[in-house]
């Protein structure tokens, strides 16, 4: 409770939550909400490039469809995308990190080798490398960004493991006999659940901006599908008379990553005192 | 003699989210030219706190000083004017508790010594140009070798963290020595050491004060290092005093159930070590009255209702108790 | 001795972590969904033609044996040809990489130029209105998408205003290439027009790639002067009453800059992988250009070799970055 009246007192924190909020609404109700849900694959040539009016909110795109539509479905794909590539990355790497910071081994030196070998390169690079391989779809991304955010994970999580195997309550429960899985479920697992908990909010935000840029490279989902990072791409060849195009779907990305950024400081400020943003 | 520093119902307290932590409640506290004079408590009993405030380092914007006042030879030390500026580092000096942290680890020893010298070392009549680089850096050589650093040349040309933990310390002894000081404030400077240094420190601490007629404030949890070498102990628990006695008769005759029970804490030979029950009170949430009361086992309700005054005998000892030992009484009771 | 045991650890690390690039590449372009014999044949080659390939090739051999030959290849500076340009990718690659490096060098610089008196402000002047203004600034300034950046600065200063060019990187005939740097070639030749022309087209490009870069920069400068500010040795500074500008300019700001130094290598990531789209949207032909365009073309080899480049870039950065801080900070290798 003490936490929660410290969070609602974070006037950054709120503003994330409520972003997101909003997001989770608009990408819930998108059929409901959008004037013209048909518009994800219908086309109307003769009503193509109208500029924002009382019909179409944000304007029309270059198949004549409304954009304001296509952004609430466009919701959908980006929560789902990040939301399950983030995941599988957490599957992935938290039970590495936790077996390489437990067991002190050749093992576990090999495994945070091979994720250190991934961080070497930023990772927008070897998404793009894999999603190229694997041809465009929304499934490649979100493959894509599971295989090169795991070591992400493996990294932190390793190490905050380690610091936990010296602890006292940790060592104990050793020297009582707990099986090496009951310790690192029922011991260690919670003591760093708080950090995991926090870049899993900023890794959002973060995992949006790559599958962004994926889509407007073209390695996304292939048309009609309605991704943000691809409405922009399209939107190009159509500047600088269609301004609007573009504007709609880059203010959505931006709100959507400053929600998750700032609720994630907001939840690092009551979770994780040791990385406390100054007060 | 007229004292040197003197601090009267000093009460000051933090602001948390928490609300206000009183963390000093109506602290007197005196020291004389020359005086070695110890600051005993438990951690958290604010004597850190009070050091800080004498040294003007408490946190900016989240310390409120309800009352009392803190005087360094005649100045104000706590409305932080231009005169207690001048005072800082001059007349009165530091030997803080973490040396390695109190060092900066990207400067040279020596270059810490120069920036403080330029701005602290004393000057003769002729104005601050009057000196030299190369006599600074004589008397800073010159100071090296007095806290008993070998080779003391070439440590100025050390890092900090190429020093050891009791070299660091002497570094830092010396440099509170440098500016000429009438008084340093000494915060738990053994307390980061081995035990093996922490004899070797207290003792050149004490005689080169008293060489040079130096007042030295020295806070501890440790009693066997106020034996060492105060003249005068103050006991103070949770941001109260508790009693101030000469040496002698803090050990000797303890009127504070308090003081009692910190030396029967202590081990000996002949008896066994007695812990004191409980836990020192946050200055959250901090007892009405007397704030030893629910840890005190001669606590009545006028402990817990009122606050007992200190109260000073002739000889100088002075002890803050509804109920205080005293040793006749007592003999005649068993 | 410190240092050079340190670098030669590096050193040795350099390698393996090439070499898992390349097993990780390899893995990647073994398994693409062409039969690469199929590929390399061309489209209309016939069974016999690509089963000629798939011996020259040697696709026929078990996967071990192919990684082996293809770090023989590697190591012999050959990544195969484009499908695309017919050339040489190494060729390809090392024709796009200095605009590459033009680009992040000038974006490193100015994130630094703004970042970091920005930070070393927000740091002094902390919950000021300066703070809370350049708060907003920097977390906003991590949340936009920077192709979408790039392209409202097009819509605005090239298409709207007409002030600064589209894309590019001079108008015109461009300078004999020494540097590779088209600014700082232009600068040898002494043409006043070329100068301003290569000029004018930099100026977006390196905005929309340093502003992410900024914000980190300005956040990680003002983390570390607060976390400096409150430090022990900045109270120990303090209480003996050093003046605020030389502990704050001096002391502070030393051991604000070794920490932003330590993120040189984040900052180099940040910027390596906006160049893939900045250059994409300003037609900025670097690396970043190229690897964008031979997706778009499934010019696999290409792809893998853009891939290996930026990866063994990076690793590069870093290892001179661990040099650097290791070189400015005195306690070594941290």
């Amino acid at each position: 409770m003490d936490l929660l009246k410290r969070f609602s007192k974070d006037k950054a924190a709120l503003i994330g939550l409520s972003l997101l909020s909003l997001l989770m609404l608009a990408a819930l109700f998108a059929p409901l909400l959008a004037p013209f849900p048909n518009d994800v694959f219908d086309f109307h040539i003769g009503n193509r490039l109208q500029p924002p009016s009382a019909t179409s909110l944000f304007g029309t795109d270059r198949m004549g469809s409304d954009i304001f539509s296509r952004m609430l479905f466009g919701a959908r794909i980006t929560l789902m995308l990040a939301g399950i590539a983030v995941g599988s990355a957490l599957v992935i790497g938290v039970p590495i990190g936790l077996v390489a910071g437990y067991y002190q081994n050749w093992v576990s030196d090999a495994l945070m080798r091979i994720a250190e070998i991934f961080l070497a390169v930023p990772q927008i690079v070897l998404a793009i490398a894999i999603a190229q391989t694997l041809g465009p779809s929304i499934e490649n991304v979100i493959l894509a960004l599971s295989l090169t955010y795991w070591p992400f994970w493996a990294r932190l999580v390793y190490a905050e493991t380690r610091s936990m195997r010296n602890e006292v309550f940790v060592e104990s429960a050793v020297a009582l006999g707990a099986s090496p899985w009951r310790v690192i479920v029922l011991h260690i697992l919670p003591n760093i659940a708080s950090p995991i908990i926090v870049r899993t909010s900023i890794g959002m935000g973060a995992t949006i901006l790559t599958a962004a840029t994926l889509g407007f490279l073209g390695l996304g989902a292939p048309p009609p599908t309605p991704e943000w990072g691809r409405m922009i791409a399209e939107s190009r060849e159509f500047l600088p008379e269609a301004w609007w195009y573009a504007l709609a779907p880059g203010i959505a990305i931006f709100l959507t990553v400053l929600g998750f950024n700032l609720f994630g400081d907001g939840l690092r400020d009551i979770l994780d005192p040791r990385t406390r943003r100054s007060v | 003699m007229s004292n040197l520093l003197d601090i009267q119902a000093l009460s000051l307290g933090f602001r948390t989210e928490k609300g206000l932590a009183k963390v000093l409640d109506r602290i007197d506290l005196s020291v004389k030219p020359g005086e070695i004079v110890g600051l005993v408590g438990e951690s958290g009993c604010g004597k850190s706190t009070l050091a800080r405030a004498i040294l003007g380092t408490l946190p900016e914007g989240q310390t409120e000083i309800n009352s009392g006042h803190i005087r360094l030879d005649g100045v104000d030390m706590l409305s932080g004017g231009r005169a207690a500026e001048h005072l800082r580092g001059r007349v009165i000096t530091f030997v803080p508790q973490d040396p390695f942290a109190s060092f900066n680890p990207l400067f040279r020893i020596g270059t810490q010594i120069q920036d403080l010298m330029r701005f602290k070392a004393p000057r003769d009549g002729k104005g601050s140009f009057g000196r030299s680089r190369k006599a600074d850096e004589a008397s800073a050589i010159a100071m090296l070798d007095a806290v008993q650093l070998p080779q003391p040349k070439a440590i100025l040309d050390k890092y900090p963290h190429q020093l050891s933990g009791g070299q660091r310390q002497r570094v830092m002894i010396a440099m509170a020595l440098l500016p000429q000081p009438r008084m340093i404030i000494a915060d738990e400077p053994t307390t980061a050491l081995d035990v093996t240094v922490q004899a070797q420190i207290l003792g050149l601490l004490r005689r080169l004060a008293v060489e040079r007629g130096v007042s030295v404030l020295f806070t501890t949890h440790d009693l066997g290092a106020a034996w060492e070498i105060c003249d005068r102990v103050v006991v103070m628990y949770a941001g109260q005093t508790a009693e101030i006695a000469p040496r002698e008769q803090f050990f000797g005759d303890p009127r504070h159930p308090y003081t009692r029970m910190l030396l029967d804490s202590l081990p000996a030979p002949g008896r066994d070590p007695v812990g004191i029950p409980g836990g020192v009170p946050s200055p959250l949430k901090a007892p009405n009255g007397c704030r030893f009361n629910p840890r005190c086992p001669r606590a009545t309700d006028a402990c817990r209702e009122s606050r007992p005054a200190l109260i000073a005998e002739p000889n100088g000892h002075a002890v803050a108790c509804h109920h205080p030992w005293s040793s006749e009484a007592e003999a005649a009771h068993v | 001795m410190n240092w050079l045991s340190m670098v030669a650890n590096r050193l040795l690390w350099f390698v393996p972590t090439l070499v898992g690039l390349l097993a990780i590449v390899f893995v990647l372009s073994r398994v693409i969904p062409v039969d690469p014999a199929v590929l390399a044949a061309g489209e209309n080659a016939s069974a016999a033609q690509v089963q000629q390939v798939r011996e020259r090739f040697g696709f026929d051999k078990p996967l071990p044996v192919q990684f082996v030959n293809y770090l023989r290849d590697v190591a012999q500076g050959n990544l195969g040809t484009s499908l695309f340009t017919q050339q040489p990718i190494v060729d390809d690659l090392a024709s796009r990489l200095p605009a590459t490096l033009e680009l992040t060098i000038f974006a490193v610089l100015i994130a630094g130029l703004i970042g970091i008196p920005l930070g070393v402000l927000c740091g002094l002047h902390r919950n000021s209105w300066i703070d809370h203004v350049l708060r907003v600034v920097t977390v906003s300034g991590l949340a936009v998408a920077s192709f979408w950046l790039a392209m409202q600065f097009q819509f605005l200063f090239s298409m709207k205003l007409g002030w600064l060019p589209l894309s590019g990187r001079i108008e015109g005939f461009p300078p004999e290439p020494v540097t590779g740097l088209m600014l700082v070639d232009a600068m040898i030749e002494g043409d006043r027009e070329m100068i301003g022309s290569a000029f004018r087209h930099i100026i977006l490009p390196t905005l929309t790639l340093a502003l992410p870069a900024a914000a980190t920069v300005v956040r990680f400068t003002r983390n570390g002067v607060i976390g400096v500010i409150n430090s022990p040795s900045v109270a120990y500074q303090t209480a003996m009453g050093l003046p605020r500008r030389l502990i704050v300019w001096k002391y502070v700001l030393r051991m604000a800059l070794t920490a932003t130094v330590t993120q040189l290598g984040l900052i180099f990531g940040i910027l390596l992988a906006g160049a893939v789209v900045v250059e994409t949207v300003f037609d900025w032909p670097g690396l970043g250009a190229y690897a964008v365009r031979s997706i778009l073309q499934s010019d696999y080899n290409a792809v893998m070799g853009f891939t290996l480049c930026t990866g063994a870039l990076f690793v590069l950065i870093n290892l001179l970055v661990d040099m650097l801080q290791a070189a400015i900070d005195p306690r070594g290798a941290a």
